[in-house]
């Protein structure tokens, strides 16, 4: 992680961040629960729960009753989520409205595709597109559980999905290197070896190329990865803005600690709208580490 | 209305036509009582021998689906709901609930055959079929009255031993 020295803000805040435990946020779900109930049936089992004041629907878990929040009945009804507020900001970013047509074009396991469905009220229609057999379980488990029903789930290589749509929005989550989730993973703190990072890279232009090219002329795309390295962010939608007809959306923020994104790293450049993309640093929210762009199709 | 689409080799068909949702709305107002207005966001459609539930507005062209929507009830001989349908349904049942209690739950999951009259409470005569199982009012699946009142849990097996597992730290190992 010492390449990031001089890219992140406080790096010895970082650092020691890093070392601290993964506290724990969900997401009251209330396609099954009003808020109001979920809460307060948790605080009577003993767990304490403290809102997440920029995200809606989140709850950070301060104590619990010595069992975890996920071994409760609740969990089990599918009246909350266990999901990082970092992740978190990727679908509210997204914007859905009720009865628009979303795609989810890497969705496993399900965070984002039914936080997704949430604001939408499970109106309208979410394609939640999962390639890999093993992750499609989990995917369809949390779809079910957490009581969505506008989603269609499909199996397709994203960078090869087929001509549909088009789509009002697209969201392209991709496969990374995982840094962001160093915290959980220790073996992630040393950071994405070089030739790992330069392999994911190719797949994730694909994939965000292919995403624009299924919204419909208008229609935003929301690119996001747990990841620090700018070889993942910048350098690929800086890669998109090239080859496809597209725009950055500046992210509102406002109030929420974050970093802009780059517009150069070691010897490369890159476009200067790339500043209003965002980086989420875990010592920023006490959260996992994140990289979100939003562009718009021209 | 019918829609086609090839996925690994096999046609998927999803039959949307009306006779499934007039099945659907008669079904569960007849044996939970559920207000036949419920259905009305709502879209019903055949796969197999399946009736399924979902939202979706449109089916976007060309892509393969794996799934889609909630199981609702089993159509092959007599209709049989699901554990997530009771569950999704939850407050709109007002008839045929067995109220358990964390020991009669415990004993269901675990394969036990109880009669009717053992239980907390109940809204149902007895009739033999399908009865929604519910634990601290929340309806957690679906259960079973056979002539004699005897009740049998119907919860799927990976379902039943997660909730022995949410039960288990209720009460630690006593029912395990």
């Amino acid at each position: 992680m010492d390449r990031y020295a001089e890219i992140i803000p406080d790096f010895e805040s970082f650092k020691a961040c890093l070392q601290t435990p993964q506290p724990h946020y969900i997401r009251v779900n209330t396609l099954k629960v009003s808020e109001e109930k979920a809460v307060s049936k948790l605080y009577d089992l003993g767990f304490v729960l403290e809102r997440v004041p920029y995200l809606k629907w989140f709850y950070k878990v301060l104590g619990t009753p010595g069992y975890p929040i996920t071994h409760t009945l609740y969990h089990w009804l599918g009246w909350f989520y266990v999901q990082d507020v970092a992740p978190g900001l990727v679908s509210p970013i997204l914007e859905p409205k009720k009865d628009e047509l979303i795609l989810d074009l890497a969705a496993a396991p399900g965070g984002k595709t039914t936080h997704i469905a949430q604001i939408m009220e499970n109106t309208g229609t979410i394609v939640a597109n999962e390639p890999v057999t093993g992750r499609l379980r989990s995917l369809q488990a949390n779809t079910h559980r957490m009581g969505v029903l506008n989603t269609i789930i499909t199996q397709h290589n994203g960078i090869m999905f087929p001509d549909s749509g088009p789509f009002d929005r697209v969201l392209v989550d991709v496969p990374c290197s995982g840094e962001g989730r160093a915290r959980e993973t220790k073996s992630r703190q040393k950071g994405a070896e070089p030739g790992f990072i330069e392999s994911i890279s190719g797949t994730q232009k694909g994939l965000l190329r292919r995403a624009i090219q299924l919204t419909k002329p208008g229609g935003i795309i929301v690119y996001s990865t747990c990841t620090f390295a700018p070889e993942e962010n910048e350098a690929v939608v800086n890669y998109a803005l090239q080859n496809e007809p597209c725009e950055i959306v500046p992210i509102d923020m406002s109030g929420i600690p974050h970093s802009e994104g780059l517009t150069r790293w070691q010897d490369m450049e890159f476009d200067s709208s790339l500043k209003h993309t965002i980086r989420i640093y875990p010592h920023q929210l006490d959260s996992d580490g994140m990289y979100i762009a939003k562009l718009r199709r021209l | 209305m019918s829609k086609r689409f090839r996925y690994k080799g096999q046609i998927i068909n999803l039959d949307f036509s009306d006779k499934w949702t007039e099945l659907v709305k008669d079904y569960f107002h007849n044996r939970f009582g559920v207000d036949p207005t419920f259905w009305k966001p709502y879209k019903i459609f055949n796969r197999g021998d399946e009736l399924w539930l979902a939202s979706f507005s449109l089916v976007p062209q060309n892509i393969r689906i794996v799934k889609a929507g909630l199981r609702l009830l089993r159509v092959k001989g007599n209709p049989k709901p699901t554990t997530v349908a009771l569950q999704r349904l939850n407050k709109h049942i007002n008839k045929n609930i067995i109220y358990t209690d964390i020991e009669t739950l415990s004993k269901l999951l675990n394969g036990a055959i109880i009669h009717v009259s053992n239980f907390l409470k109940t809204t149902t005569d007895g009739e033999k079929g399908y009865v929604a199982l519910a634990f601290q009012d929340l309806i957690v699946g679906c259960g079973y009255i056979s002539s004699g009142g005897m009740v049998k849990s119907q919860i799927p097996a990976g379902k039943a031993r997660e909730l022995k597992d949410v039960l288990r730290r209720l009460v630690g190992d006593f029912y395990s």
